[in-house]
């Protein structure tokens, strides 16, 4: 019986916490082992969104750390000996502004305007984030 | 001509955007026609198509009239412009951002892009000037292989959002 009261008890302390300190649903996406979620618009990028999807499957991490200072270092060696295509971005995932780019990031060619459409979605979207946040990428479909 | 600054920053998704800083969104979607000019644009934000991905200068500078493009220069753009005077931004996707003040007011806008430097590993080297207009026009002024622009420049785009 008292650990039936204990119990009451500390779902009415979270609930009171929760309602005092909304942004604890970030702490419990840092727990594990992110700080944001972004929703990816698979239908209005398909090609970018189907390079992602394939290599997150392929096992590539689909949490990219914010890491402006090291994407140069990271595109060098990303796209190292892959030529440019006329009609076509080299799309790389993760990308190169995430700490986990570099080398061994899947590449793929996309056509110009899905990926730079993609990207400039991405772009708006994570502008206003600091270097060493977390953003785990989801497939939104039929958005 | 007055120089409102520079910087280096790294371009990536083929984009260099410059826009009011009040834009909220300022990266816009594409279409195969803006790819084909070279830019996409709206009111307060226009995204130039780039010549890599790299580490680039970019220069930024308010001028009387618009400079005489560059010799080097492989792609010059002229598009209209029209500040509302909270500032100027010009960056790539999550790249650094080099900003300026603008007083509000029409202008057209030149984009000059260089070739990058080596093999086309850069660094890379872009222009923008500003120079006030009454009647600012979009024009392609000199266009490298890689523009295939329509019969009629679209002067239309969506934020990305």
């Amino acid at each position: 019986m008292w650990k039936r009261k204990l119990g009451w008890g500390l779902v009415a302390m979270l609930a009171f916490m929760a309602a005092l300190f909304p942004g604890a649903s970030v702490r419990t996406e840092a727990a594990a082992g992110y700080d944001a979620v972004i929703y990816f618009p698979f239908d209005r990028y398909p090609l970018t969104g189907d390079h992602i999807r394939d290599a997150i499957a392929d096992g590539h991490s689909a949490i990219c750390t914010i890491d402006r200072a090291g994407a140069d270092a990271n595109r060098k060696e990303s796209l190292k000996g892959i030529p440019t295509k006329s009609g076509y971005d080299r799309d790389e995932w993760p990308m190169a502004m995430c700490d986990e780019g570099g080398a061994g990031a899947d590449v793929r060619y996309v056509p110009s305007s899905d990926n730079r459409g993609a990207g400039a979605w991405v772009g708006n979207q994570l502008s206003s984030y600091a270097n060493g946040k977390r953003i785990k990428f989801v497939m939104s479909y039929g958005s | 001509m007055t120089r409102l600054g520079t910087t280096e920053l790294l371009v990536s998704y083929s984009q260099l955007a410059a826009y009011n800083r009040s834009e909220e969104h300022p990266y816009s979607d594409w279409t195969d026609e803006h790819v084909g000019q070279g830019f996409a644009w709206r009111e307060g934000s226009v995204s130039f198509g780039t010549l890599g991905d790299v580490r680039s200068l970019v220069e930024l500078e308010l001028d009387e009239r618009l400079p005489e493009p560059a010799a080097d220069a492989v792609r010059v753009i002229v598009v209209p412009f029209r500040a509302d005077g909270s500032g100027i931004a010009v960056s790539s996707i999550l790249s650094e951002t080099l900003a300026a003040e603008l007083p509000a007011g029409l202008y057209e806008l030149q984009f000059e892009a260089f070739e990058p430097a080596g093999d086309g590993d850069g660094p890379g080297r872009y222009r923008l000037a500003f120079a006030p207009a009454e009647s600012p026009a979009a024009r392609i002024v000199r266009q490298d292989e890689e523009l295939d622009p329509p019969a009629e420049l679209v002067l239309a785009a969506e934020a990305a959002v």
